[in-house]
Formats: structure tokens, sequence, C-alpha cells
């Protein structure tokens, strides 16, 4: 599904020259779930950033399902990945003045679903992740769990066929922690393909291979058994 | 989609209260005066276009060329359009009138004095009223009869139907009222409550119709569509010249109707516009208010992007582009624009009246018109489109990588264009005020003028046959009541000048050149009446003698150059000495030079009775006094009268007018700027109130705090206003330019805006940081 070759991207600023991704290459295969580790500034972030065609890379290959994406436009960039690419954060990036539903909608709007399908998909969903009850609830008014299941919930909806997760635990306590990692790990059974970065190699046990980056260069990759 | 972003503008409208209320304020009050100048501009733009023809309607002018001065003369002479109907195929219609009159009416011992036109058979098939009863064509076909307007009839006859009704004019011959149709709207240039059909056998008439020189009617042509107007024009001169060939000076042309009120100033013979000038001056504030209003949305809208920022990062990583997030923010600008428009049209309907009073019109909103579903339409659409475009701009470039990231220190980048937003809201205000109180200025100056007669305490009472009959009896009898200091009459009223002519002949008078005069006749006691200087010989002296003597004015002395002017001769159609030079009386424009004048002695054709009351005399109980001895010589007519300084002060109402509309202008555009800032310093308060808190434990008192945070805008204060006085003082030296008699603007009128607009940012960026200034550190602190 995706297969990086050399890929390469700077940060600069007046000085200095940061390297934070160096001549990377990777591959993940369709229904894998795969983590990425390191320690900070190692790059996960700018990778996970460029997988999702949020950020280009300078330099390198990058190819989406067959189609090299490295240097895509803008537009081109945002209609491919409202099809193809559900978003997990750390922080759970929920639009305050949308109700859990309303939130859990937006995607659909954007890949234009008609409104009947979209509170059917909707609706779905939240039932799945089990937090129908909150749906017009917004989400100040809900506890971290709750708002990172409305994130996953988001971020499944469109049934894209890549997740990208950044830390999705890192702002939960242990137990909501797992009910999320238990949450990704179905949808990966169900088929989703799933990239994640994380730093708790708890988490990563959930994964079935491990990527670990050092200074934007792959340094090991263990396989889960 | 539309639905979700009328969803998020709406929940962002309910949850940031202050920045709702503020944008919606200054952008009502921005469209509530939007609203009101382009009523006022319609108004005056859409003057006589409710008659059909206007587009081929013209009236006849000429311009009179005595070198070296040129003036832009409507009188023309009777004959002219009955000797135009027929002869050119591009003349449609010709229509000659009387100048507008006031005419004592009687009917059934109800005596009114009414406004009236003597008009010829094609008045009305050239020009459009809406016709009531009867048929004013016919009507104006019969010397006999007359027609009324509705008010009038009303005025007369209440609710009894006045058609055929007789009614008595000037206490002479009656008439029959054969047709009556509405009142003029407000933007008639004619306005009457009667016209009147020229009575072709009365001898006036007939002799009237053979005189091709002395000017006295207004003539008007209706052309076909699309004439050729230069041919048209050719030929009117044509036949005027060949009617009088001694007439060397004129060049007759048509001016258009859709020109009559906006263009209505002439100099040396040339169109120099008139209200036009208003109308695009009004145009030009009523935009710049809105936008002052736009930046404000502007402002506070990239000022709290930080909060926005967030929801565009996530809607761009959901897949929304650039595009999508653009057409959302401008909706929620126009959303916003369309709820102050709402309000703004709500303010209006209460605010007509009073608006009315100030403009001295009767506009009213047609909520349904056209006009207004169209205007409408604009003003949101540009407000949300100008208000918006910025914002949208700048909130849909976000990167949502550095704003999901924390990284980004949203709102930073928009600093400087913040700024120079903010001068430039600033440069428009200080320029408004600044404007505002150079006009009011002008004004005072030219009141201040030195107008060469005493205008307090002086009263005019038109005249009559009966009051010129009974003259001396009314004089002595006035100045028996020991309340009156003068009497005399004059042949126009002091504050107009009715005669225009060239100079009498005089040795030394140049061969190829003349010189413009304005004429006055009066009686003895003209100079002590007015209150007039004799600056060389002397008044009437009440002996036969006077009537070979004229008064001539300084001007006329510089004009015609004259070294010893008392005792020259001059010829007039007869001859007359100079017996006195008087100074110069500002009887016309106060804004213009005072030109030459002649008076001479002429007590027979008097209009206006001049009196002057004692000095301390009650002008009230002055007027109660002159009332019986008028009723007692003069029972026929109604008793009227004017005082002096009132009538001048009329000629001052367009200018007061504009005066006190830029004055509320200006207040508002301040006002919005205000509103403004104090929305940004509250945005900068709270973006700073961790660091408040840190100088506070520090030891910073509260007004180095206040300081502190003024500075940041004090310093845009003063860089709008070194932009600004340039720009004003080039703006306002050319208007004051068209002034012959204007101030210079004075450097303490800036000097005094300037401290008055750094009072005002200091205040309210005060009254906006007290708050966090007083507030306990630790509270700040912790909030972190």
């Amino acid at each position: 599904m995706i297969k990086i070759t050399n890929l390469e991207k700077f940060y600069r600023t007046e000085e200095v020259e940061t390297i934070a991704l160096n001549k990377l290459t990777m591959e993940v295969n369709t229904g894998e779930f795969v983590a990425i580790m390191g320690p900070s500034g190692c790059g996960k972030s700018t990778l996970l950033n460029i997988l999702g065609m949020l950020d280009d890379p300078d330099e390198g290959s990058y190819v989406f399902n067959g189609i090299e994406v490295a240097h895509f436009n803008e537009r081109k960039r945002a209609d491919l990945r409202k099809h193809n690419i559900g978003f997990v954060f750390q922080s759970f990036n929920l639009i305050d003045e949308l109700t859990v539903f309303e939130n859990v909608e937006l995607p659909l709007i954007y890949t234009g679903v008609t409104a009947s399908e979209r509170v059917k998909r909707v609706e779905e969903v939240l039932d799945k992740m089990q937090i129908m009850h909150r749906r017009n609830h917004y989400p100040q008014q809900l506890s971290g769990g709750q708002q990172q299941r409305v994130a996953i919930a988001r971020a499944v909806v469109n049934k894209p066929k890549l997740i990208l997760a950044d830390e999705p635990t890192g702002n939960l306590d242990s137990s909501n922690g797992n009910d999320v990692m238990e949450l990704l790990t179905d949808l990966n059974e169900q088929g989703t393909t799933i990239i994640m970065v994380t730093h708790s190699e708890h988490d990563a046990r959930y994964s079935h291979r491990i990527i670990r980056l050092l200074d934007g260069q792959t340094v090991m990759e263990n396989i889960m058994v | 989609m539309i639905k979700n972003y009328i969803k998020i503008a709406w929940r962002n409208l309910v949850r940031n209260k202050g920045f709702a209320i503020t944008n919606i304020l200054g952008l009502t009050i921005g469209m509530i005066c939007t609203i009101f100048i382009f009523l006022w501009v319609k108004d005056e733009v859409a003057f006589d276009k409710f008659h059909k023809n206007h587009d081929n309607i013209y009236q006849v002018m000429a311009t009179r060329d005595f070198k070296p001065t040129i003036f832009t003369d409507p009188n023309m002479v009777l004959p002219l359009a009955k000797t135009l109907e027929g002869g050119n195929p591009q003349i449609v219609r010709t229509a000659v009138t009387s100048h507008q009159e006031s005419h004592l009416v009687e009917y059934n011992n109800i005596k009114l004095k009414k406004d009236l036109y003597v008009a010829s058979e094609q008045f009305f098939n050239i020009f459009t009223f809406k016709v009531l009863k009867g048929n004013p064509s016919e009507a104006l076909k019969d010397p006999k009869s007359i027609i009324i307007t509705e008010s009038a009839a009303k005025a007369f006859f209440g609710n009894d139907e006045p058609m055929n009704k007789m009614v008595r004019i000037d206490n002479q011959q009656s008439y029959k009222i054969a047709a009556v149709f509405a009142d003029p709207p407000g933007n008639s240039t004619f306005k009457f409550d009667f016209i009147q059909p020229f009575d072709y056998n009365s001898d006036y008439v007939k002799n009237r119709m053979k005189e091709w020189g002395g000017s006295s009617h207004n003539v008007f042509v209706q052309t076909t569509p699309n004439a050729n107007m230069a041919a048209v024009d050719k030929y009117i001169d044509k036949i005027k010249h060949d009617h009088s060939k001694g007439d060397k000076i004129s060049t007759y042309y048509t001016f258009p109707m859709n020109k009559w009120h906006l263009y209505s100033e002439w100099k040396d013979g040339k169109n120099v516009g008139g209200m036009i000038e208003y109308v695009r001056m009004f145009t030009v504030i009523a935009i710049i208010i809105l936008l002052i209003a736009c930046v404000n949305f502007m402002n506070l809208s990239t000022a709290r992007s930080e909060k926005r920022a967030k929801e565009v990062g996530i809607r761009k990583t959901l897949g929304s582009d650039k595009k999508q997030l653009i057409t959302q923010f401008f909706f929620e600008s126009i959303i916003l624009a369309l709820i102050a428009f709402v309000l703004a049209v709500a303010f209006v309907y209460l605010l007509m009246p009073l608006f009315n009073t100030l403009v001295s019109k009767n506009l009213h909103l047609a909520i349904f018109e056209p006009f207004f579903l169209i205007g409408s339409l604009i003003i949101i659409l540009f407000t949300g489109v100008v208000a918006g475009s910025y914002p949208a701009l700048y909130l849909s470039s976000f990167n949502p990588v550095k704003v999901l990231k924390g990284t980004f220190a949203a709102g930073k980048s928009a600093v400087l264009p913040r700024r120079i937003l903010v001068v430039g809201q600033f440069v428009m205000s200080i320029l408004l005020i600044s404007a505002t109180i150079i006009v009011y200025q002008q004004i005072q100056h030219i009141k201040d003028r030195s107008i060469g007669y005493n205008p307090n305490n002086l009263v005019m009472v038109p005249s009559s046959s009966d009051i010129d009959k009974n003259y001396a009896a009314i004089k002595q009898d006035l100045l028996n009541t020991g309340l009156i200091g003068a009497v005399t009459r004059t042949s126009s009223p002091i504050t107009q000048i009715w005669w225009k002519s060239g100079s009498p002949d005089y040795a030394g008078k140049a061969a190829n050149g003349d010189i413009i005069f304005s004429g006055l006749n009066a009686d003895v006691d003209f100079t002590k009446t007015m209150g007039i200087k004799i600056l060389q010989g002397r008044d009437f002296n009440k002996t036969p003698g006077d009537t070979a003597v004229m008064l001539i004015n300084k001007a006329a002395v510089e004009a015609m150059t004259l070294k010893n002017p008392v005792g020259m001769e001059m010829n007039y159609g007869r001859k007359f000495t100079v017996a006195g030079v008087i100074d110069n009386i500002v009887m016309a424009s106060p804004y213009d030079p005072v030109e030459p004048l002649m008076i001479y002695y002429d007590p027979n054709s008097s209009s206006m009775i001049d009196i002057r009351l004692k000095n301390g005399v009650n002008p009230q109980a002055g007027i109660k006094a002159l009332e019986p001895i008028f009723k007692k010589y003069n029972p026929q007519n109604l008793f009227e009268y004017q005082f002096v300084d009132q009538e001048f002060g009329k000629k001052f109402v367009t200018e007061e007018l504009i005066s006190r509309i830029t004055n509320i202008f200006a207040g508002l555009a301040i006002f919005i700027c205000c509103i403004g800032l104090a929305g940004l310093a509250s945005f900068t308060i709270e973006k700073r109130f961790r660091e408040i808190g840190v100088r506070k434990v520090m030891g910073a008192s509260v007004r180095q705090l206040l300081m502190l945070i003024s500075t940041e805008f004090l310093k845009l204060v003063v860089v709008a206003f070194v932009i600004a006085v340039p720009l004003t003082w080039y703006l306002m030296s050319n208007w004051l330019q068209k002034y012959t008699y204007h101030i210079s603007i004075s450097i303490w009128l800036f000097a005094a805006v300037g401290v008055l607009i750094l009072l005002l940012t200091m205040i309210v960026v005060s009254l906006n940081t007290m708050k966090a200034a007083l507030a306990n550190p630790v509270k700040s602190l912790r909030s972190e």
C-alpha cells in the first residue's frame, strides 16, 4: 500500500538546517498494523505527516496505492486524503463548536455523502464506539477517553484504507488507553491498515511490526509474533 | 455543507459574544449611515426624474459675456417659446413660464399666500404631474381658468369639490378652478400651489409678446429622443439673434433637465457642478464608514485566529481544501453582515423622522422596491466580502501540521497587516474629524464676514399697491410708534439681487468691455435704515433732485477704476450724477465677492418696505406695533413680514446642512474606530494576561501596566496622524479654493484633533486594560 524510497525532509531556520528525515526507505502492506517508535525529534511525526499527505517531502518518492504522490499539490492531496486516510491525534483535535455527532459527520460532508446516508453511517459508527448516548454533547462535556473514541469514530466513518494514529493514548489513563488500543486492533482485524506513532512499548505490542527511527533513519525493525 | 457553515458561524457568534457584539455594533452603525446616505443620494439623483420625458426636456439658457465677466442667465424673453415651436423637427414642444411668484389667493374670506407659476399651453404636455381632476392642458388654453394642487385645494375648500370654484388673486381678477393635481413631489424643481395660463388678450402679455429684449421668463423645450443637441442649440441661438440683432454678448443653448438639480452652479459661463459634489462626497463618506466597520471585523477575526486555527487544521486534515475553507469564512462574514443589516434597517426605520428633519426631506424606506432589494444585496455582499476577505485568506492558509502540533503561533504573522488596518482606520477618522472642523470654521468665517449693513432688528414687509399709495402715511405712523428708527423701501429685498445688467455709460468706459452691475431702486433714508456706511458723498436727500442722482458701491468704483466718483455723470437710460459711494453690501451669495451695484431713487417700483427697529426694541413687540398700521392702510392683504437676519441666514442652509451631516458621520466613524480599538485592546490583554501577572509580581504599578498596553496603540495613532495631516491639508485646501473668502488651515486644528484622538485611544484602551491590571496576579498565573 505504501512504499517510500529515499525520503528526505529538512527544516530550515535562518541559521540552522535540521534534517528530519534522512533518505528514509520503508514499505507498509495492506492490512498491516505498524508502530513507529523513537526518541523525541527522531522524525516520527514528520514521517506521519508526510504519510498522511499533510506535508510534502523535499526529496524522494512516496507511492500510495501505486500512485506517486510526493509532489501532488494541496488540492490533489486533500482529495486523496479525504477518501483514503483517517487520523487519530494525541490531543483528539475535535472541533469545540460542533457536537459529537457533527464532529463525526464532518469527513462525510467533505466527501459529499448525502444527508440521510450520513445520519445512518454516523449513528452506526457511534454505536460501535459505544458513545451513541453522547451524540448531542460538545467535546468539552466529555472525558478524555470519550473524546478519543469520538476522534476514532471520526477517523473511521469514511471507511478509510489507512488510519494514521499519532500517540493515540498519550493523553489517556491506562484503562482508557487500553480501550483505544483494543478499538484500533479491532479495526485492523477488519482490514484497515494502521500506522501508529507511539512512545509506549505497551501500545507498540498491539502492532505487527515496530519500526524504530533515529535521526530520520530506520535503525531497526521488530516483527511482533 | 452550507448547513454546516451556518451552524458553525452561528455557534461561533453565540460563543464569542464580545466579538459578535463588537462587530455587529460596528457594522450596524456603518450600515445605518450607508443606508441613510444612499437614500439621500437616491433622492438627490432622482430629482425631476418623475417626468416621463425627463431625458428630452431642456431649459433654454444664455451665456452673457460682459468682458471680462461672463454670467449664465436662465431668463428668456416671452415670445421665444412660441417662435421656436414648429420651426425645427427635433423640437417637439416648447413652453414658457413666469418665475415662481407668491400671490394672495382668496376664497370666501380665506386669504392665503400661495406660490404660482404662469405657464403656457404645452406645460403639462412637457412636464408630467399627476392629474387628479379635470384636464390641465385644456385649462391652460383658457385665461379664465386656474389649476390647483391637492393640498392647496384642501386649504381653501376642505373636503368640498374644488372644481369650478372661483378664486380671486391679489384682490383683482377671479379664476375658475379647472383642474386639480397631486402636489409636486419633494424632489421636483417646480414647486407650486397654482398654475395659471397666460392671458394673450391682455395688453401686458400682448406687449411682452412683441418684446425681444428684457428677459424675465423661463423657456423649456422638449426634443425628439436622441436629438442632436448641438444642432438644436444652434437653431435656438439663431432664432434669438434673428430677432434681437443688437444682442452681441449672448450665446443661447439648452441645459438638460437631468442636470438641473445636481449641476446648478455656473462660473464664467461654465457649469461647475453643484449638489453633485455633495452627492459624491457623501457616497465616499458612506463607503469609508462601512470600510472602517469592515476593518474592525478583519482585525478582530485575525486577532483571535489562534482560537480558529485548530478548527482549520482539523478541517484540512479531514479533507477540506483551501477553497472550501475560504467559502466557509466568507459565509461567516456574510451572515454577520446580514444580521447587522437587519438591525440597521430597523434602526433606519426608527430614526427616519429624525433624519428627515435633519436633511429637510421626506425620505422613506420602501423595502419591497427593487432599488432597496438590490441595494441591500450589494451592501450585505460588499460588507461580507470586504470584511471577510482578509480573514478568509489568512485563516485558510494555516498549515495543519503546525497548527495541530501547537508550534504555530497563530495571529503573529497578521500583526503587521492588522497594524496597517488600524492605522488606515485612524487616518480616515482623523481626516473626517479635521474636515468637519474645517467646514465648520469656513462657514463661521463667511458668517463673520462684514456684510456692509446691519441685518439685526431690520424688518421687511412685502409691498402692495395700497401700501405704495399710502407709503407716506404709513411711514409717519411707523415713526410715531416710537419703536421705529427709520423706514425706506426698495425694489428688491436687501438679501437678494433681482436685477443685473451692463454698466451705465460713463467717461472713460472701455470700448470693448463691460462690467456687470447689480441694480436696486430705493427711497430716501436707504442708508440710514439699512445701516450702510457712506464712504464718500451723500445719500438721497428728500429733494426733487433725488431722481437725477445715483449711489454706487465701493466695488463699482474699483471696477470702473474711478478716482473721484462723486459728481461723475452716468448714463443709464437717462442721465444720473453719482451722489455718494456706499460700502459694499452683501446682497447675493455671502461666499462670493460683492459685485458693482448702482442704486437710484425710484419710490414707485418698491417690492419691500424696510423698517429699522430702534436699538433695544424687542422684535416681537416691534412686529405687534407694525401690524395694525399695515392692516389699516392695506386691508385687502395679509400682513406679512420677514426679519432680514433670518433671511440672510437662509443663504447658509446648504452649507449648514452639509456641516450637520458631516458632524454626525465623523462622530460615528470615530465611534466605530473606538469599538474596534476596544475589541483589539481586550484581545491583547487576554493574550498578555499572564505577562501582566508576572510583571505585577515583579512590582509593576497599575499605571505602568496601562502605559505598557496603551503604548502599543498610541504608536499606531501617531503614525495615522502623520499620514492624515498632509492628506487632510491637501484635500481641504482644494475644497477651500472654491471660496473666494476662505480660512487658512491652522496647524492648531491638527494639534487639537491629535490630542483628542490620543486621549480617546488612552481612555478606550485603559478602560479595557484596567480589569487585567487590577486583577490579583495569582489568578492569572494559576490559570496558565
